[in-house]
Protein backbone atom coordinates (compact mmCIF):
# COMPACT_ATOMS: atom_id res chain seq x y z
CA UNK A 1 0.00 0.00 0.00
CA UNK A 2 1.06 3.56 -0.80
CA UNK A 3 2.27 5.48 1.93
CA UNK A 4 1.01 8.83 2.42
CA UNK A 5 2.52 12.20 3.10
CA UNK A 6 0.58 13.90 6.35
CA UNK A 7 -0.14 17.25 6.40
CA UNK A 8 1.22 19.57 8.88
CA UNK A 9 -1.86 20.51 10.16
CA UNK A 10 -3.39 16.46 10.82
CA UNK A 11 0.33 16.74 12.35
CA UNK A 12 -0.47 19.24 14.96
CA UNK A 13 -4.15 17.22 15.66
CA UNK A 14 -2.25 14.18 15.87
CA UNK A 15 0.23 15.74 18.25
CA UNK A 16 -2.45 17.25 20.60
CA UNK A 17 -4.53 13.48 20.63
CA UNK A 18 -1.21 12.00 21.50
CA UNK A 19 -0.46 13.81 24.59
CA UNK A 20 -4.14 13.92 25.86
CA UNK A 21 -3.66 9.70 25.59
CA UNK A 22 0.04 9.29 27.01
CA UNK A 23 0.26 12.54 28.88
CA UNK A 24 3.74 14.41 28.70
CA UNK A 25 6.02 12.95 26.27
CA UNK A 26 9.50 13.87 24.33
CA UNK A 27 9.50 14.76 20.63
CA UNK A 28 10.91 11.11 19.98
CA UNK A 29 8.20 9.64 22.00
CA UNK A 30 5.43 11.62 20.02
CA UNK A 31 6.61 10.28 16.83
CA UNK A 32 6.90 7.01 18.03
CA UNK A 33 3.70 6.85 18.86
CA UNK A 34 1.97 8.56 15.71
CA UNK A 35 4.17 5.68 13.68
CA UNK A 36 2.53 2.79 15.88
CA UNK A 37 -1.27 3.79 15.49
CA UNK A 38 -1.33 4.86 12.09
CA UNK A 39 0.40 1.38 11.52
CA UNK A 40 2.84 2.25 9.38
CA UNK A 41 0.97 3.79 6.94
CA UNK A 42 1.73 7.15 7.54
CA UNK A 43 5.15 8.32 6.59
CA UNK A 44 6.97 11.13 8.46
CA UNK A 45 9.68 12.40 8.44
CA UNK A 46 10.59 12.33 11.96
CA UNK A 47 12.17 15.20 11.78
CA UNK A 48 8.86 17.65 10.56
CA UNK A 49 7.30 17.15 13.95
CA UNK A 50 9.57 19.50 15.84
CA UNK A 51 8.60 22.75 14.30
CA UNK A 52 5.17 21.61 14.56
CA UNK A 53 5.92 21.55 18.04
CA UNK A 54 7.60 25.05 18.70
CA UNK A 55 4.46 26.34 16.98
CA UNK A 56 1.86 24.50 18.98
CA UNK A 57 4.13 25.86 21.71
CA UNK A 58 3.71 29.52 20.74
CA UNK A 59 0.19 28.95 20.21
CA UNK A 60 0.13 27.83 23.76
CA UNK A 61 -2.09 24.46 22.84
CA UNK A 62 0.90 22.90 24.20
CA UNK A 63 4.36 23.20 27.61
CA UNK A 64 7.25 21.71 27.58
CA UNK A 65 9.97 20.80 30.91
CA UNK A 66 13.28 19.49 31.27
CA UNK A 67 13.24 15.83 32.32
CA UNK A 68 15.27 12.50 32.10
CA UNK A 69 14.56 10.19 29.26
CA UNK A 70 14.25 6.15 29.32
CA UNK A 71 17.82 6.41 28.73
CA UNK A 72 19.30 8.86 31.13
CA UNK A 73 19.80 11.65 29.37
CA UNK A 74 18.43 15.20 28.93
CA UNK A 75 14.71 15.26 27.15
CA UNK A 76 12.30 17.82 26.69
CA UNK A 77 8.88 16.65 27.18
CA UNK A 78 5.64 18.19 25.84
CA UNK A 79 2.09 18.50 27.81
CA UNK A 80 -0.89 19.36 26.78
CA UNK A 81 -1.92 22.45 28.42
CA UNK A 82 -5.72 23.25 29.06
CA UNK A 83 -6.37 25.60 26.12
CA UNK A 84 -4.60 22.59 23.62
CA UNK A 85 -7.18 20.47 25.20
CA UNK A 86 -9.79 22.87 24.03
CA UNK A 87 -8.03 22.96 20.92
CA UNK A 88 -8.00 18.99 20.80
CA UNK A 89 -11.81 19.10 21.31
CA UNK A 90 -12.69 21.83 18.37
CA UNK A 91 -10.45 19.98 16.03
CA UNK A 92 -12.03 16.73 16.65
CA UNK A 93 -15.28 17.69 16.33
CA UNK A 94 -14.58 19.16 12.84
CA UNK A 95 -12.39 16.10 11.72
CA UNK A 96 -15.10 14.13 12.44
CA UNK A 97 -17.75 15.82 10.92
CA UNK A 98 -15.71 16.50 7.98
CA UNK A 99 -14.91 12.67 7.31
CA UNK A 100 -18.78 11.79 7.90
CA UNK A 101 -19.40 14.11 5.01
CA UNK A 102 -16.73 13.18 2.85
CA UNK A 103 -17.87 9.23 3.58
CA UNK A 104 -21.36 9.85 2.79
CA UNK A 105 -20.53 11.35 -0.13
CA UNK A 106 -18.19 9.09 -1.77
CA UNK A 107 -20.36 5.99 -0.49
CA UNK A 108 -23.40 7.30 -2.44
CA UNK A 109 -24.42 5.67 -5.36
CA UNK A 110 -27.17 6.57 -7.80
CA UNK A 111 -30.15 5.49 -6.17
CA UNK A 112 -29.45 7.11 -3.45
CA UNK A 113 -29.65 10.54 -4.63
CA UNK B 1 -6.27 34.78 20.19
CA UNK B 2 -4.02 32.07 19.33
CA UNK B 3 -2.39 33.86 16.06
CA UNK B 4 -1.57 36.95 18.98
CA UNK B 5 0.36 34.74 21.21
CA UNK B 6 1.72 33.39 18.43
CA UNK B 7 2.88 36.84 16.83
CA UNK B 8 3.97 38.15 20.28
CA UNK B 9 6.33 34.95 20.51
CA UNK B 10 8.20 35.03 17.65
CA UNK B 11 8.24 38.86 17.77
CA UNK B 12 10.35 38.07 21.55
CA UNK B 13 12.19 35.22 19.77
CA UNK B 14 13.43 38.03 17.37
CA UNK B 15 14.16 40.81 19.90
CA UNK B 16 16.39 38.41 21.89
CA UNK B 17 18.02 37.48 19.32
CA UNK B 18 16.96 33.41 20.52
CA UNK B 19 16.10 31.25 17.53
CA UNK B 20 16.24 28.24 19.29
CA UNK B 21 19.11 26.63 17.74
CA UNK B 22 20.49 24.87 20.54
CA UNK B 23 16.75 23.61 21.57
CA UNK B 24 16.86 22.04 18.03
CA UNK B 25 19.94 20.74 18.38
CA UNK B 26 19.34 19.20 21.56
CA UNK B 27 16.00 17.93 20.56
CA UNK B 28 17.67 16.15 17.16
CA UNK B 29 20.41 14.50 19.08
CA UNK B 30 18.10 12.98 22.06
CA UNK B 31 15.79 12.00 18.82
CA UNK B 32 18.97 10.41 16.93
CA UNK B 33 19.82 8.67 19.75
CA UNK B 34 16.91 7.03 21.14
CA UNK B 35 16.04 6.17 17.16
CA UNK B 36 19.84 4.32 16.80
CA UNK B 37 19.53 2.71 20.40
CA UNK B 38 15.88 1.09 19.25
CA UNK B 39 17.52 -0.02 16.15
CA UNK B 40 20.13 -1.78 17.47
CA UNK B 41 17.72 -3.37 19.99
CA UNK B 42 16.65 -4.78 16.58
CA UNK B 43 19.77 -6.26 16.06
CA UNK B 44 21.63 -3.65 13.56
CA UNK B 45 24.73 -2.80 13.16
CA UNK B 46 25.60 0.39 15.22
CA UNK B 47 26.54 1.96 11.69
CA UNK B 48 23.10 0.82 10.23
CA UNK B 49 21.35 1.68 13.03
CA UNK B 50 22.41 5.62 13.25
CA UNK B 51 21.74 5.39 9.56
CA UNK B 52 18.83 4.33 9.47
CA UNK B 53 18.12 7.16 12.34
CA UNK B 54 19.19 9.90 10.20
CA UNK B 55 16.89 8.55 7.02
CA UNK B 56 13.36 8.39 9.27
CA UNK B 57 14.64 11.91 10.68
CA UNK B 58 14.20 13.00 7.30
CA UNK B 59 16.36 16.34 5.96
CA UNK B 60 18.29 18.06 8.88
CA UNK B 61 18.43 21.26 7.18
CA UNK B 62 14.95 21.42 5.94
CA UNK B 63 13.90 21.05 9.42
CA UNK B 64 16.10 23.32 10.78
CA UNK B 65 14.92 26.09 8.31
CA UNK B 66 11.35 25.27 9.03
CA UNK B 67 11.77 25.46 13.12
CA UNK B 68 13.64 28.98 12.13
CA UNK B 69 10.54 30.11 10.14
CA UNK B 70 7.97 29.05 13.04
CA UNK B 71 10.14 30.90 15.84
CA UNK B 72 10.59 33.93 13.66
CA UNK B 73 9.43 36.67 10.70
CA UNK B 74 11.97 34.86 7.86
CA UNK B 75 10.76 37.33 5.37
CA UNK B 76 11.51 40.58 6.92
CA UNK B 77 14.91 39.29 8.69
CA UNK B 78 15.87 37.95 5.13
CA UNK B 79 14.69 41.49 3.79
CA UNK B 80 17.05 43.26 6.52
CA UNK B 81 19.85 40.93 5.46
CA UNK B 82 19.86 41.30 1.67
CA UNK B 83 19.62 45.27 2.14
CA UNK B 84 22.49 45.24 4.23
CA UNK B 85 24.05 43.08 1.75
CA UNK B 86 23.06 45.25 -0.78
CA UNK B 87 23.93 48.51 1.19
CA UNK B 88 27.64 46.68 1.20
CA UNK B 89 27.94 45.61 -2.23
CA UNK B 90 26.84 49.45 -3.44
CA UNK B 91 29.64 50.91 -0.68
CA UNK B 92 32.17 48.42 -2.24
CA UNK B 93 32.13 49.50 -6.24
CA UNK B 94 31.39 53.60 -6.16
CA UNK B 95 31.67 53.95 -9.66
CA UNK B 96 28.51 51.45 -10.38
CA UNK B 97 26.24 53.28 -7.76
CA UNK B 98 27.24 56.46 -9.45
CA UNK B 99 25.63 55.18 -12.38
CA UNK B 100 23.12 53.43 -11.09
CA UNK B 101 21.87 56.55 -8.83
CA UNK B 102 22.53 59.09 -11.34
CA UNK B 103 20.47 56.99 -13.94
CA UNK B 104 17.41 56.50 -11.46
CA UNK B 105 17.65 60.04 -10.03
CA UNK B 106 17.15 60.87 -14.04
CA UNK B 107 14.53 58.46 -14.94
CA UNK B 108 12.42 59.32 -11.85
CA UNK B 109 13.09 63.13 -12.67
CA UNK B 110 12.25 63.14 -15.86
CA UNK B 111 9.39 61.65 -15.32
CA UNK B 112 8.22 63.55 -12.72
CA UNK B 113 8.80 66.33 -14.81
CA UNK B 114 6.46 64.84 -17.37
CA UNK B 115 3.76 64.15 -15.10
CA UNK B 116 3.60 67.64 -14.17
CA UNK B 117 3.28 68.76 -17.42
CA UNK B 118 0.73 66.35 -17.93
CA UNK B 119 -1.10 67.48 -15.00
CA UNK B 120 -1.20 70.57 -15.57
CA UNK B 121 -2.13 70.74 -19.53
CA UNK B 122 -4.45 67.56 -19.78
CA UNK B 123 -5.68 66.00 -16.51
CA UNK B 124 -5.82 68.94 -14.18
CA UNK B 125 -9.08 71.45 -14.87
CA UNK B 126 -8.67 75.06 -14.63
CA UNK B 127 -10.29 76.44 -10.90
CA UNK B 128 -13.10 77.95 -12.51
CA UNK B 129 -16.88 76.96 -12.78
CA UNK B 130 -16.93 76.26 -16.53
CA UNK B 131 -13.22 75.52 -18.36
CA UNK B 132 -14.85 74.13 -21.93
CA UNK B 133 -16.85 77.33 -22.33
CA UNK B 134 -13.79 79.69 -21.88
CA UNK B 135 -12.15 81.01 -25.00
CA UNK B 136 -9.28 82.98 -25.24
CA UNK B 137 -9.03 86.08 -27.95
CA UNK B 138 -5.69 86.10 -29.80
CA UNK B 139 -3.55 83.95 -32.09
CA UNK B 140 -0.41 84.66 -30.09
CA UNK B 141 0.27 83.85 -25.97
CA UNK B 142 2.90 87.02 -25.49
CA UNK B 143 2.94 87.15 -21.88
CA UNK B 144 3.98 90.66 -21.73
CA UNK B 145 3.92 94.21 -23.56
CA UNK B 146 7.39 95.20 -21.84
CA UNK B 147 9.26 95.48 -25.11
CA UNK B 148 6.45 97.64 -26.36
CA UNK B 149 3.65 96.57 -29.10
CA UNK B 150 4.24 95.34 -32.22
CA UNK B 151 1.48 95.59 -35.00
CA UNK B 152 2.80 92.85 -37.16
CA UNK B 153 -0.74 91.68 -38.15
CA UNK B 154 -1.33 89.44 -35.16
CA UNK B 155 -3.98 90.13 -32.78
CA UNK B 156 -3.21 88.60 -29.34
CA UNK B 157 -3.19 92.11 -26.89
CA UNK B 158 -5.53 95.21 -26.98
CA UNK B 159 -5.13 98.10 -25.59
CA UNK B 160 -8.19 99.48 -23.30
CA UNK B 161 -10.10 101.09 -25.79
CA UNK B 162 -10.35 97.94 -28.33
CA UNK B 163 -11.35 95.47 -24.89
CA UNK B 164 -13.70 98.23 -24.51
CA UNK B 165 -14.80 98.60 -27.93
CA UNK B 166 -14.87 94.67 -28.65
CA UNK B 167 -17.05 94.17 -25.44
CA UNK B 168 -19.74 96.89 -26.42
CA UNK B 169 -19.36 95.56 -30.17
CA UNK B 170 -19.47 91.51 -29.65
CA UNK B 171 -22.45 90.62 -28.51
CA UNK B 172 -21.62 86.71 -28.96
CA UNK B 173 -19.67 86.61 -26.02
CA UNK B 174 -21.49 86.35 -22.53
CA UNK B 175 -18.75 87.86 -20.93
CA UNK B 176 -15.49 89.59 -22.23
CA UNK B 177 -13.18 89.92 -19.50
CA UNK B 178 -9.70 91.48 -19.40
CA UNK B 179 -6.40 91.17 -17.72
CA UNK B 180 -3.38 93.81 -17.49
CA UNK B 181 -0.97 91.89 -19.79
CA UNK B 182 1.88 91.02 -17.48
CA UNK B 183 2.21 91.74 -14.00
CA UNK B 184 2.62 95.48 -12.65
CA UNK B 185 5.64 95.41 -10.18
CA UNK B 186 4.00 95.55 -7.43
CA UNK B 187 1.43 98.10 -8.32
CA UNK B 188 -0.37 98.19 -4.91
CA UNK B 189 1.09 99.37 -1.69
CA UNK B 190 -1.65 99.06 1.47
CA UNK B 191 -1.68 99.04 5.19
CA UNK B 192 -4.04 97.11 7.52
CA UNK B 193 -6.15 100.19 9.54
CA UNK B 194 -6.03 100.48 13.37
CA UNK B 195 -2.34 98.31 13.26
CA UNK B 196 0.72 99.01 13.75
CA UNK B 197 2.07 97.19 10.68
CA UNK B 198 3.91 99.24 7.88
CA UNK B 199 2.88 99.07 4.55
CA UNK B 200 3.18 96.24 2.01
CA UNK B 201 3.71 96.03 -1.23
CA UNK B 202 2.37 93.27 -3.23
CA UNK B 203 2.29 91.74 -6.59
CA UNK B 204 -0.76 92.21 -8.55
CA UNK B 205 -2.82 92.66 -11.71
CA UNK B 206 -5.51 94.88 -12.94
CA UNK B 207 -8.78 92.85 -14.24
CA UNK B 208 -11.65 94.20 -15.80
CA UNK B 209 -14.81 94.00 -13.51
CA UNK B 210 -16.31 91.29 -14.80
CA UNK B 211 -13.05 88.97 -14.65
CA UNK B 212 -14.78 87.14 -11.76
CA UNK B 213 -18.13 86.60 -12.84
CA UNK B 214 -16.84 85.58 -16.12
CA UNK B 215 -14.94 82.65 -14.41
CA UNK B 216 -18.43 82.03 -12.20
CA UNK B 217 -16.02 82.60 -9.00
CA UNK B 218 -17.39 83.69 -5.62
CA UNK B 219 -15.41 85.09 -2.22
CA UNK B 220 -15.90 82.78 0.33
CA UNK B 221 -15.22 86.47 2.59
CA UNK B 222 -15.93 89.73 1.24
CA UNK B 223 -16.70 90.17 -2.18
CA UNK B 224 -14.95 89.96 -5.60
CA UNK B 225 -14.61 92.92 -8.27
CA UNK B 226 -17.66 93.89 -9.89
CA UNK B 227 -18.75 96.27 -12.95
CA UNK B 228 -19.05 99.49 -10.43
CA UNK B 229 -15.83 99.14 -9.57
CA UNK B 230 -14.60 99.54 -13.16
CA UNK B 231 -15.86 102.58 -13.64
CA UNK B 232 -14.00 105.70 -13.64
CA UNK B 233 -13.51 107.73 -10.14
CA UNK B 234 -14.41 104.16 -8.01
CA UNK B 235 -12.00 104.00 -5.59
CA UNK B 236 -9.28 101.32 -5.88
CA UNK B 237 -10.02 97.65 -5.08
CA UNK B 238 -8.12 94.73 -4.82
CA UNK B 239 -8.99 91.02 -3.91
CA UNK B 240 -6.34 88.98 -1.95
CA UNK B 241 -5.78 85.60 -3.17
CA UNK B 242 -6.72 83.12 -0.70
CA UNK B 243 -3.16 81.77 0.15
CA UNK B 244 -2.19 84.99 1.47
CA UNK B 245 -5.76 85.12 3.35
CA UNK B 246 -5.06 82.02 4.81
CA UNK B 247 -0.97 82.29 5.52
CA UNK B 248 -0.57 86.03 6.02
CA UNK B 249 -3.85 86.53 8.11
CA UNK B 250 -5.11 83.71 9.32
CA UNK B 251 -7.99 83.68 7.84
CA UNK B 252 -9.39 86.45 9.55
CA UNK B 253 -12.42 87.50 7.91
CA UNK B 254 -12.09 90.97 9.53
CA UNK B 255 -9.47 92.11 6.88
CA UNK B 256 -12.33 92.65 4.45
CA UNK B 257 -12.02 96.35 4.40
CA UNK B 258 -9.75 96.83 6.39
CA UNK B 259 -6.84 97.94 4.16
CA UNK B 260 -5.75 101.76 3.49
CA UNK B 261 -3.53 102.12 0.34
CA UNK B 262 -0.45 103.92 0.21
CA UNK B 263 -0.18 104.85 -2.99
CA UNK B 264 -1.35 103.42 -7.03
CA UNK B 265 -0.65 103.45 -10.28
CA UNK B 266 -2.53 105.26 -12.51
CA UNK B 267 -5.01 103.07 -14.04
CA UNK B 268 -4.83 104.27 -18.26
CA UNK B 269 -1.20 103.02 -18.06
CA UNK B 270 -2.55 99.20 -18.49
CA UNK B 271 -2.58 97.24 -21.14
CA UNK B 272 -5.67 94.71 -21.57
CA UNK B 273 -5.07 90.86 -23.19
CA UNK B 274 -8.75 90.19 -23.98
CA UNK B 275 -9.73 86.97 -22.94
CA UNK B 276 -6.52 85.54 -22.09
CA UNK B 277 -6.76 82.86 -19.22
CA UNK B 278 -4.15 82.79 -15.93
CA UNK B 279 -3.11 79.69 -14.55
CA UNK B 280 -3.40 80.25 -11.06
CA UNK B 281 -5.06 78.40 -8.50
CA UNK B 282 -4.97 81.44 -6.46
CA UNK B 283 -7.83 82.82 -7.61
CA UNK B 284 -10.03 80.35 -7.22
CA UNK B 285 -10.55 81.20 -3.39
CA UNK B 286 -10.11 85.11 -3.87
CA UNK B 287 -11.12 86.37 0.03
CA UNK B 288 -12.49 89.53 -0.97
CA UNK B 289 -12.57 93.21 -1.68
CA UNK B 290 -10.27 95.13 0.29
CA UNK B 291 -11.39 98.97 -0.60
CA UNK B 292 -9.05 101.44 -0.12
CA UNK B 293 -10.29 105.02 1.94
Amino acid sequence: MKRTDVQQGTLALMVLKTLQVLGPLHGYGIARRIEQISGDLLSVNQGTLYPVLLRLEQEGAVASDWGTSENNRKARFYRLTREGAHQLQAETQDWELTSQIMARFLNATAESL
Amino acid sequence: MRGLKRFVARIGNVLRGKRGEQRLREEIELHLSLETEANLRAGMMPEEAHRRAMVKFGGIEAVRERYHAEGGFPMIEELVQDTRHGLRMLWKSPRFTLVAVTTLALGIGANAAIFSLINAIILKKLPVADPAALIRLGDKNPCCVGLGFDSDGDYALFSTDSYQNLRKNVPEFAELAAMQAGFGYRPVAARREGTQESARSVMGEFVSGNYFRTFGLNAPVGRLLMDSDDVAGAPLTAVMSYEAWKTRYNGDSSVVGSFVQNQHEARDDCWHCAGRVLWRSAFKHSTGVLPAD
